[in-house]
């Protein structure tokens, strides 16, 4: 079958078999390498994208349900306000995320900001169990995202000195 | 490996005539379910499927007074989304257990109702609460129990070719609340199951009172629940005792589940609410 969809902001036609993942067709297909797929269950998180606007695991998402859709990965995402602020607080902190999982870790930390521009600690744990990878400290993690979203708060209130 | 018909309906009444027409196929929403416990690289889909989740008429969400109704394909991130105080406390709670935030950004209310494996978490607490569910198929549309998901044999069960459209969730209040989950992590197995315990206390008494285990089936008695109606409290212990172990008994000749698991929880249940 064939479908369409947006991804990355650009229409592609694809022609896809019916148990087809998200995840194979987008590496495969279209080779969008910011996406492994791992588990295929997902648990690792690292198959993560957005799918009209929300965060899901391209594993578990049969490819034809995207017909009609906006897909957007860490390609796109990584040039967005939230992003930016998110990659330097990482590299302000020292925050170094492994290969595998710094690219789903900023998009889902973007996603975090967009959604909560003052999350709670709760809230910013409840993003990182979606990449429960060992490179990196949630709680660690979770302070410079609080900062992070703080400087952002100040920086569209126009109160930073 | 076998390919499947895929079906994408643009109405409601579309999804219902495919159904109708079209004998196995299976109705997919968020497909959490389906998908996630497989691991090849292909999915496995039975002959056909009908995606059911950009159905706009299965997302809508109306609160009155008495109650919430809620679109069946609306999704556990977006019925957590609803503002504060519009879902029922234990229901909120126990949404935030589920999966991770990707399996409850596509998890749908329907889907976790109608799986037919396993009861899934929402259908205990929901069947506690009393709370209706829309079926439809393309001739009929009728409201029924969350609790008719269950046959005689206490298996889920929904009728062939039919659909969930709607559910509506009683806005009651209860102030003792007991549950727990059993089992491993992740998707509800063989060896998963929910106890649920609902009831509303008044004066020192239980003025209203739910209790079911779910998992493979469906453990509930009735009879028992209307018992404990009007009990203080401060009941004599030997009372309790003698209500636990008329549950004991019921429970060990269903024999579906541990019956030690279901003891000990069913002890610590109602150790909390008569000392509460």
């Amino acid at each position: 079958m064939t479908i369409e969809s947006k991804i990355n902001g650009r229409l592609h036609k694809l022609s896809i078999r019916s148990g087809d993942r998200l995840v194979d067709i987008l590496r495969e297909d279209l080779k969008i390498e910011s996406l492994l797929p791992d588990c295929r269950g997902g648990a690792c998180g690292r198959c993560l994208v957005m799918l009209d606007g929300r965060l899901c695991h391209a594993c578990l998402t049969p490819a034809f349900k995207i017909q009609g859709a906006e897909i957007s990965t860490y390609e796109l995402i990584k040039n967005i306000h939230e992003a930016i602020a998110v990659e330097e607080g990482f590299l302000e902190d020292n925050i170094s995320p492994c290969p595998f999982c710094h690219a789903v870790k900023i998009l889902a930390m973007a996603d975090l900001l967009i959604k909560h521009p003052l999350p709670d600690t709760e809230t910013i744990l409840g993003y990182l169990e979606l990449v429960p990878c060992a490179c990196t400290d949630p709680e660690i993690v979770a302070t410079t995202i609080h900062k992070v979203a703080d400087q952002m708060n100040r920086r569209k209130f126009n109160r930073e000195k | 490996m076998r390919s499947s018909e895929i079906h994408v309906p643009k109405t409601l009444q579309e999804a219902l005539s495919i159904l109708e027409g079209n004998s196995g196929i299976q109705v997919l929403a968020g497909g959490s379910e389906l998908v996630g416990g497989q691991y090849e690289r292909l999915i496995s889909f039975p002959e056909g499927i009908v995606s059911i989740a950009k159905l706009r008429e299965l997302r809508k969400t109306q609160r009155t007074e008495q109650f919430l109704e809620v679109g069946a394909c609306t999704t556990l991130t977006g019925l957590l989304s609803l503002p504060k105080g519009t879902l029922p406390s234990p229901l909120r709670e126990v949404i935030g257990t589920i999966g991770n935030l990707g399996v409850r950004n596509i998890g749908t209310i329907g889907g976790n109702l109608c799986s037919m494996q396993h009861f899934m978490d929402l259908w205990p607490f929901l069947a506690c609460m009393d709370a209706q569910i829309e079926i439809k198929s393309s001739t009929l549309a009728r409201w029924a129990s969350v609790y008719h998901l269950a046959d005689e044999s206490g298996s889920p069960f929904l009728p062939p070719k039919t659909l969930i459209t709607r559910v509506r969730i009683p806005l009651v209040f209860y102030n003792f609340v007991f549950y727990k989950k059993i089992g491993p992590l992740g998707l509800p197995g063989d060896s998963s199951a929910l106890f649920v315990c609902l009831a509303s206390i008044k004066h020192g008494k239980v003025d209203a009172f739910r209790l079911i285990f779910s998992g493979a089936k469906a453990f509930r008695i009735k009879d028992l629940e209307m018992m404990l109606l009007g009990r203080k409290l401060d009941t004599p212990i030997k009372e309790v005792q003698g209500i636990l172990q008329i549950y004991r008994q019921a429970f060990a000749r269903h024999a579906w589940y541990d019956g030690r698991v279901f003891n000990n929880t069913l002890e610590e249940c109602f150790g909390r609410m008569f000392s509460s």
